[in-house]
């Protein structure tokens, strides 16, 4: 389990990150605390993995705290302000998040965490974790249920799009960035204009097109560059 | 006299050294030429800049100005006199000397006084503008202060942490919202910002706008290209949306749209098409404030196209890749 630390003199801004990282299974909060200077005594208590610090507080500001301690946990900034950004990242922070903190970004936060960690985590398995979700799309009178890991590719076709599942295809009335939201941006790529494509289910590359089952799939010019993302 | 470049006042010297030493030339040998000449600029060179420094001394008084100048140009026509210097100089001799003398020495006293002035006015002019500056700065500052940012943003993150399990609509219209708000106060002095930044902020502009619509209506923002390394001026895409939502027929017609694609290419191609009804004719005002922006920015760099296709409304902006390249 990774030990977390939550400083912040916000009840309900420490609530947000606890429901947060229920999200993730391995991590366990160790203590919450509400100033800085109970960080420093809880730190001293036992030792702490990830510590996820508010700036503005008062007595002893988050920065102030980093700067006092010898040996830094991996150490998250969370703050409603945007200026002290350079001056975290000089103290070597992992991430800076800037409230409100939706899940989308928060997620990003942990997979850097987990980079730093030596990659070790396999969070992004994780069903509970929103863009993962299955969802549900209108189609005639019936709302059918789409499991996003079962899409291969969605193709645009003036107002509807076509969603290209392993077994079957599916017509609804959607715009592309509407399914877009539905789906999580590291799996899923809008490679051109009218197709999305799941990453994980390419099966070749040939030229400019990706090839999936039987469908050729083109890549816009200007995106020639996710096709090196995708190889690598 | 610290504002004019140190270069200029050389050259402006050694021209004037020329231009005495062709008239001295004309009698003598060159070196003596050279001799005379030298002596009766470093004469001239001193009248200038001490009138310079004395116009600084006295700049608020001017009739002691006046008085010093004047002790000035007596002493230096005196001492040429006395010294007999006046006959190295000036060869019509006797009265004719002393006039040529007075006038040149007057010249350039009050060529000091005359530049000294200029610039000081021209430093004035210049923090005038920058006390301008720094007073929108200031009121700018005010406004924010009243506004508190964090204070809000604050309150939406609490707000997140109250509606998080009832509600996950809820919490992405915050996320947006506040993406959005965030990049409206962020205040960038009218400097480029990278274009991830901007596009991001577009994003949330449709998601926002897509929460607020049946989910049928159709919404598309798509990029092309990698954004990375590039820059743009602030706010001119977000208000081409902008407009493009508030002409558009999105709110009472279920064949509304607005599309927006973006190509980063060899060209930046944005284009906005929109659906629309009823006339068009109120909305080329708003877009030639735009147009003078893109033109303050990207000079002839850029092209702006606004069609009426039917019942859609088209805005194409391109401008060259070069220019908005980070440098």
């Amino acid at each position: 389990m990774i030990q977390c630390l939550i400083v912040d003199d916000e009840p309900l801004a420490r609530n947000l990150l606890r429901e947060y990282l229920t999200f993730f299974g391995e991590f366990e909060i160790m203590a919450e605390c509400g100033s800085a200077t109970e960080a420093a005594q809880s730190m001293m208590r036992g030792t702490v993995d990830v510590l996820f610090l508010d700036i503005d507080m008062p007595h002893l500001s988050g920065i102030e705290l980093l700067r006092e301690m010898k040996s830094m946990p991996l150490t998250v900034l969370c703050t409603a302000h945007s200026e002290f950004a350079l001056e975290g990242y000089e103290l070597d922070i992992v991430d800076y998040l800037l409230k409100p903190i939706g899940l989308p970004r928060f997620t990003k936060c942990i997979s850097k965490i987990s980079n730093r960690l030596g990659g070790s985590l396999d969070f992004a398995q994780n069903p509970q974790i929103e863009s993962y979700t299955p969802f549900f799309v209108k189609s005639g009178y019936k709302k059918i249920k789409i499991i996003p890991g079962e899409i291969e590719y969605i193709e645009a076709m003036e107002k509807y799009i076509r969603i290209h599942m392993k077994k079957t295809k599916i017509m609804t009335l959607m715009s592309m960035t509407e399914i877009l939201s539905h789906l999580n941006n590291n799996t899923f790529v809008r490679v051109h204009r009218s197709y999305i494509v799941n990453k994980n289910t390419i099966e070749a590359v040939e030229g400019n097109m990706l090839v999936i089952g039987d469908a050729m799939i083109p890549v816009s010019k200007a995106n020639r560059y996710l096709i090196d993302q995708i190889v690598n | 006299m610290n504002q004019t470049p140190f270069k200029i006042h050389i050259v402006f010297w050694l021209f004037m050294t020329l231009f005495v030493l062709d008239y001295h030339w004309y009698e003598n040998s060159w070196h003596e030429a050279a001799a005379f000449s030298i002596s009766e600029v470093v004469g001239y060179l001193i009248l200038f800049y001490f009138s310079m420094c004395a116009s600084n001394r006295w700049e608020n008084k001017i009739w002691r100005l006046v008085l010093v100048n004047v002790l000035v140009i007596l002493t230096y026509v005196g001492f040429l006199r006395l010294t007999g210097l006046e006959y190295y100089f000036y060869d019509h001799g006797g009265f004719r000397n002393l006039f040529s003398m007075t006038l040149n020495a007057i010249l350039f006293t009050g060529l000091g006084v005359f530049f000294y002035f200029i610039s000081r006015n021209q430093k004035i002019r210049e923090h005038n503008l920058k006390l301008k500056a720094k007073n929108r700065q200031l009121q700018i500052h005010a406004i924010k202060s009243r506004i508190r940012p964090h204070f809000i943003f604050n309150s939406l993150n609490n707000l997140n942490a109250l509606i998080l399990k009832k509600d996950k609509d809820l919490s992405k219209f915050i996320d947006a919202f506040s993406n959005i708000l965030r990049y409206s106060l962020d205040e960038n002095e009218g400097k480029d910002i990278p274009l991830n930044r901007e596009l991001s902020c577009i994003k949330s502009y449709f998601d926002l706008m897509q929460m607020q619509q049946p989910a049928s209506t159709n919404l598309d923002f798509y990029v092309e290209g990698s954004p990375r390394g590039k820059s743009i001026q602030p706010f001119i895409l977000l208000t081409l949306v902008e407009n493009a939502f508030k002409h558009s027929n999105i709110q009472n017609s279920i064949d509304g749209f607005v599309n927006m694609h973006v190509s980063i290419g060899d060209v930046f191609e944005t284009k906005i098409w929109n659906s629309f009804e009823g006339s068009i004719s109120n909305r080329e005002s708003g877009l030639s404030l735009i147009r003078q922006q893109l033109t303050n920015r990207y000079g002839q760099s850029y092209s702006f196209e606004v069609n009426e296709m039917g019942k859609q409304f088209v805005c194409t902006l391109r401008i060259f890749s070069s220019k908005i390249n980070d440098k």
